[in-house]
């Protein structure tokens, strides 16, 4: 659940500065999380919310006020609170209830009405104001952390293919088009095309040929597309499943991050080259290779 | 007898929902079961996922009005255990209904022109989506409604289903339309409004009663709330909307 520029009626300490209405004190989420050994359980090791409030600090210790986390995975329609003591917790969410990003937040809630709420550390324009407070209300807020969690990698223990290649009997003028969800890169050819590459995908001597007219025009036009967009790259590892895999891939390249600064200036078309282990080379020498064995070894063939 | 769920390939949904025109022309000339979907796309269009299901069969009417509720709830009786993964899953409901409610989800919602096909047969990923699915729905508007703590835990989700439409659609908008704690007083202010007062809940209400719901997610954290406290906070709320309601129609 995310505050994000929310106003209230009232002072509320947020994890970032600029929404707080409190001078010096702050309120901040922490933990580490992980998959567990035996990969039934999302784990979220110290879940910690840092309070630097005596107002606060005293309202929790008196019971009038609780520190509430919720986590919350969109693609599974999973939300649930859980009450964090002072000193922290751990927590483990089975992995069969999430999927896709996990938004872990946290909040201070009063748990009754509470008058004369009144602080020195609220900013000026609060500070001679007594406030009323209503049971529920948040009085502290950090929108936290979005996680990414792909569960099926786990159940079936193989790397899922960043491309789907599908037939589209709507394609009429002999061309391939490419597309981008969150997922995948789907190439789609037209029905005669597809079922040509149906029938010769699994054959080997053809798979570079492949990966040259299919995959990296593919590749290097998705990543030219969240080029033009002032990327992130830390958010695009999140909301785009296949180009987590080219980041990680990238750096097992190049020895090094993927950067914002890096990835706008990146020649995608080369970078998808590199990462799809150089398939157009690969071809050129395949189909000449091919092309001397039809020919008997005789290779000045024009 | 125990099956193996399935899922639709990630090969054939896209390839279906790219095709949409001709999966609906299909489905119109083949209205009986799906046989002719594996020629449609060339391969097997699906693959056998580790968790099992007691086997089932739905009823069938040409007026699914008189089908839909018991059907509903064989659905979910039987999926409910699946994991959330699973549940939520577009290619799993792909399954349900072109595998074992394909007469069905024909004769819920008339297959008017292809764009029921690219909406609610093939639908996205998204909460709404699923929610409002050909087949998903059923399971879906049971869950949101069923009250497991209630005497008659169905009672709830047998109101919603003869109510209108909007009263579900509703909840499928919002966020917190997911959220028992919500959904469920959500529902039942309406149908004790409606027997304490012989009332008969239109669209505008259900629509404004959500809304004010939403509202208390304003400076609330909405997750602290409970059934109860909800319930009381809605109930004035609806007879409030109702009363403004009938008060213009008197003026007009």
């Amino acid at each position: 659940m995310r505050i994000g520029k929310r106003l209230f009626p009232y002072p509320v300490l947020n994890s970032e500065k600029v929404y707080s209405q409190y001078k010096e004190s702050s309120f901040s989420l922490s933990y580490e999380d992980g998959i567990s050994e035996d990969k039934q359980f999302y784990e979220l090791n110290n879940l910690y919310c840092d309070i630097n409030s005596d107002l606060l600090t005293r309202l929790i210790k008196d019971d009038k006020a609780e520190i509430v986390c919720v986590i919350e995975c969109p693609s599974t329609m999973f939300r649930q609170k859980y009450i964090l003591p002072l000193e922290g917790m751990d927590l483990s969410i089975p992995l069969t209830d999430l999927n896709n990003k996990v938004n872990v937040s946290a909040f201070v809630v009063a748990k009754e009405e509470i008058n004369n709420y009144q602080s020195d550390d609220f900013l000026s324009g609060y500070e001679d104001i007594s406030f009323t407070i209503e049971k529920h209300d948040i009085l502290a807020a950090d929108d936290g952390f979005v996680n990414t969690i792909d569960f099926d990698d786990f159940e079936d223990n193989k790397q899922k293919s960043i491309f789907l290649v599908i037939k589209d009997k709507t394609i009429t003028d002999g061309t391939m088009r490419v597309e981008y969800d969150s997922d995948k890169i789907t190439i789609c050819l037209p029905e005669k095309e597809w079922n040509e590459y149906d029938k010769t995908k699994r054959i080997s001597k053809f798979e570079s040929l492949y990966f040259s007219v299919i995959a990296i025009p593919a590749l290097g036009y998705a990543l030219s597309c969240l080029q033009r967009n002032d990327p992130s790259v830390d958010i695009l590892k999140i909301d785009y499943r296949w180009f987590n895999s080219f980041a990680t891939a990238y750096k097992n390249y190049h020895g090094e991050e993927l950067t914002d600064d890096v990835f706008i200036k990146m020649n995608t078309n080369l970078e998808s080259q590199m990462v799809l282990n150089n398939p157009v080379t690969k071809a050129v020498d395949q189909i000449f290779g091919f092309t001397i064995g039809l020919n008997g070894g005789d290779d000045n063939v024009d | 007898m125990l099956i193996n769920i399935k899922m639709m390939t990630e090969e054939a949904y896209k390839t279906l929902q790219k095709n949409y025109k001709e999966v609906y022309e299909n489905i119109k000339n083949h209205p009986s079961d799906a046989s002719w979907l594996e020629s449609f796309l060339g391969f097997e269009p699906y693959e056998e996922k580790k968790y099992t299901i007691e086997d089932f069969t739905l009823d069938y009417s040409e007026n699914y009005d008189d089908v839909r509720f018991n059907n509903a709830v064989t659905i979910y009786e039987h999926l409910k255990e699946l994991p959330r993964y699973i549940l939520c899953n577009n290619r799993f409901w792909a399954w349900v209904t072109f595998d074992l409610s394909y007469k069905q989800s024909i004769a819920s919602l008339a297959l008017k022109s292809d764009s029921i096909v690219k909406n609610w047969w093939l639908i996205g990923q998204s909460r709404r989506d699923l929610m409002l699915g050909v087949s998903s729905r059923n399971f879906f508007e049971i869950e949101v409604s069923v009250d497991n703590n209630a005497e008659n835990k169905y009672e709830l989700p047998e109101y919603l289903f003869n109510s209108i439409d909007e009263m579900y659609r509703a909840l499928t908008f919002r966020n917190i339309g997911m959220l028992k704690h919500i959904s469920l007083p959500y529902i039942r202010v309406q149908k004790d409004y409606e027997q304490t007062n012989n009332y008969k809940m239109i669209k505008p209400i259900s629509r404004s009663l959500i809304k004010e719901a939403s509202k208390l997610g304003s400076v609330m954290l909405i997750d602290t709330l409970n059934e109860r406290e909800v319930y009381n906070f809605l109930y004035p709320k609806l007879v409030k909307i109702v009363d403004k309601k009938l008060l213009a129609d008197d003026s007009r």
